[in-house]
């Protein structure tokens, strides 16, 4: 489920939440699942446990997860919950994408055209998933 | 209670190399002599039997700052310091173990002594034992063995605390406790004249001398007060309680 | 008293004596239920800090409270320390010294002992003197961890160790460690393997802190890893 691989130049607790999204829109999540207890989590990915507890009050936070009592943490149901969740990190990756090539000075076509050129030439790498 | 036992378990165990060793001594010494029985005068193989117990305060004293000493030179202070023990169960249960070594080593001795060499020397002295009544010998040999305590109990505490006040300097620490040593004799001598006079009231002990003349012996009573001896070794029980609380609140592990 | 908000309060505290790494005028707030990493090359005063709060050291100046008091009998008892140097008896059994440390403690859990000791793949029966140094390592952790002791501090727990034994430790660090009423200092002069542990980090350096804040600030402000920043202060 998880890339177990974190980049410690960055903040470990949002890339947790982030490893967590891209789960849930890859489909290996599904909205209504347990997420692991914090404990499993923090020896499974061999980070300190404070940091899965600040991933997972942010998440309730932002409205990903809910915490029931004594039963533990469910990704949250609702209408279009993933999708509305991968609309949203598409056009955060597209308009992070289009600034950074706008400011190389490509223009609008060419971006385009870069775009659809190169779609079909990379391929995504291969997700090393640890649990599912 | 549990903590106090484990820890004079450990000492125990601890020693356990040094008492093999007087052990193989004594008796490997008294095996020796057994073999001259027959060659050498009964008299000097008596005399040299004896030879093992001039080296009990010398093992004693060796043992009393050894298990000290370890504890720094193997690094196992770090253990005993971070204990949340009160500091008088460390001190008190090293003490003790000295008090058991110096009660094992006498007993050690005597069963050698007798098991060795018993069967001859009763030959040439056995007749002069009868002299004297069975009680006499457990009178003088019970105020034998309180004095050897109370001596034995002094040098072993100050010691304990010569050591325990010399790893507060952080050099020269085996000059420094030699010093302290000699001062806290000083001390004890001082001190204990002065308080001699508070403990009046203590029984005297009675001591009962045999005069050998014309082939009879006279028994006659011979009195002592215990108060010069208590009294110094009262001013050592209170420098051993100073060295409990300087290792529980001084002492430092360097 | 406001020191009794953290786990470990120190202001100004200083400790100097011969043949040791002295610390100078340090001040710590580590709050409770949090991992501290206390970083630094050898040298550093890292085991200096690490005895003082311990209480196996007396400051020279400065103030230092553990779990709300001057360390003492009492913290002792609540405080788990892990020395670098073999501490332990070398002539005992792991059996003997289990049983001579447990009846110290008040907070001492035989059930997760046992199970330490398997998971570490250590016996009561194996004599100390012959451990190999990553099972000594492994068995001083067992019997930091075996305890429910509310500061667990740890001196350089990993070093020169195998990679197995230094992947067991972490895991058991990780898998005992209970948040709800623990806190723990971690010591190290590298960082590596253990970065994702930390909730916060000290940099000592010369025996003053030279940097100190929450794990994931310093990764935002400096746009590094902690064991990339680790190697940039100490060039």
């Amino acid at each position: 489920m998880f890339n177990t691989q974190f980049d410690n130049s960055q903040p470990i607790y949002l890339q947790v939440i982030n490893e967590i999204k891209k789960a849930l829109v890859r489909g290996d999540l599904s909205p209504g699942d347990k997420l692991p207890s914090q404990r499993d989590l923090a020896t499974l990915l061999k980070i300190n446990p404070n940091t899965i507890q600040r991933a997972y009050r942010d998440m309730e936070l932002i409205g990903i997860v809910e915490t029931l009592r004594g039963q533990g943490t469910f990704l949250k149901q609702g209408d279009n919950v993933v999708e509305t969740m991968r609309n949203e990190m598409v056009s955060c990756l597209v308009e992070e994408f289009i600034l950074q090539m706008k400011s190389l000075g490509c223009d609008d076509e060419g971006i385009v055209s870069v775009v659809s050129t190169k779609v079909t030439e990379v391929h995504a790498p291969k997700q090393s998933s640890k649990l599912k | 209670m549990k903590s106090y036992l484990q820890l004079i378990k450990k000492e125990l165990r601890a020693l356990r190399w040094y008492l093999g060793v007087l052990m193989f001594l004594t008796l490997g010494w008294h095996l020796f002599l057994a073999t001259r029985v027959q060659r050498w005068p009964a008299e000097l193989v008596f005399g040299l039997g004896w030879i093992p117990i001039s080296f009990i305060p010398i093992w004693l004293l060796w043992i009393s700052v050894q298990m000290y000493r370890s504890e720094w030179n193997q690094d196992t202070a770090y253990l005993l310091l971070s204990l949340p023990i009160p500091g008088w169960q460390i001190t008190t249960s090293k003490f003790l173990v000295v008090m058991i070594a110096y009660v094992f080593s006498v007993v050690l001795f005597a069963a050698s002594f007798f098991l060795a060499l018993g069967g001859s020397i009763m030959q040439i002295v056995g007749d002069c034992l009868t002299l004297f009544p069975t009680i006499w010998y457990l009178r003088t040999g019970l105020n034998a063995f309180v004095l050897s305590v109370l001596l034995v109990s002094s040098a072993t505490m100050l010691t304990h605390f010569s050591y325990i006040s010399a790893r507060m300097v952080k050099r020269f620490q085996g000059l420094v406790m030699v010093w302290i040593l000699v001062l806290s004799v000083w001390l004890m001598e001082r001190l204990g004249y002065v308080i001699e006079p508070l403990l009046r009231w203590v029984p005297w002990m009675t001591f009962e001398i045999g005069n050998y003349s014309q082939g009879m012996v006279h028994m006659g009573e011979f009195q002592m007060s215990l108060a010069p001896i208590l009294a110094p070794w009262l001013i050592v029980v209170a420098l051993f309680a100073l060295g409990t609380w300087l290792w529980e609140t001084q002492i430092e592990i360097v | 008293m406001e020191s009794t908000n953290y786990a470990v309060y120190s202001k100004g505290l200083t400790k100097r004596y011969p043949g040791a790494d002295a610390i100078r005028g340090i001040d710590l707030m580590i709050g409770h239920g949090e991992i501290w990493g206390l970083l630094g090359p050898n040298g550093s005063g890292k085991s200096t800090l690490l005895k003082c709060i311990a209480g196996l050291l007396k400051p020279d100046r400065g103030q230092i409270h553990v779990l709300g008091q001057a360390p003492n009998r009492t913290t002792k008892g609540k405080v788990a320390f892990l020395p670098e140097i073999d501490y332990l008896y070398r002539w005992m059994k792991i059996g003997d010294i289990l049983q001579f440390v447990s009846a110290m403690y008040h907070d001492w859990q035989w059930d997760r002992a046992e199970e330490l000791l398997k998971f570490m793949n250590l016996t009561h029966d194996q004599a100390i003197s012959s451990l190999s140094k990553g099972m000594r390592a492994r068995l001083k952790l067992v019997i930091a961890m075996a305890r429910d002791a509310e500061l667990v501090l740890l001196d350089e727990p990993l070093s020169g160790l195998d990679p197995s034994s230094r992947g067991r430790i972490i895991d058991v660090i990780l898998k005992e460690f209970k948040a709800e009423h623990q806190t723990m200092i971690l010591s190290t002069h590298e960082v590596g393997e253990t970065e994702s542990l930390f909730d916060s980090v000290i940099f000592l350096e010369k025996g003053k802190v030279k940097l100190i804040d929450t794990a994931d600030t310093l990764r935002q402000q400096h746009n590094l890893s902690i064991n990339d920043l680790f190697r940039e202060v100490y060039q």
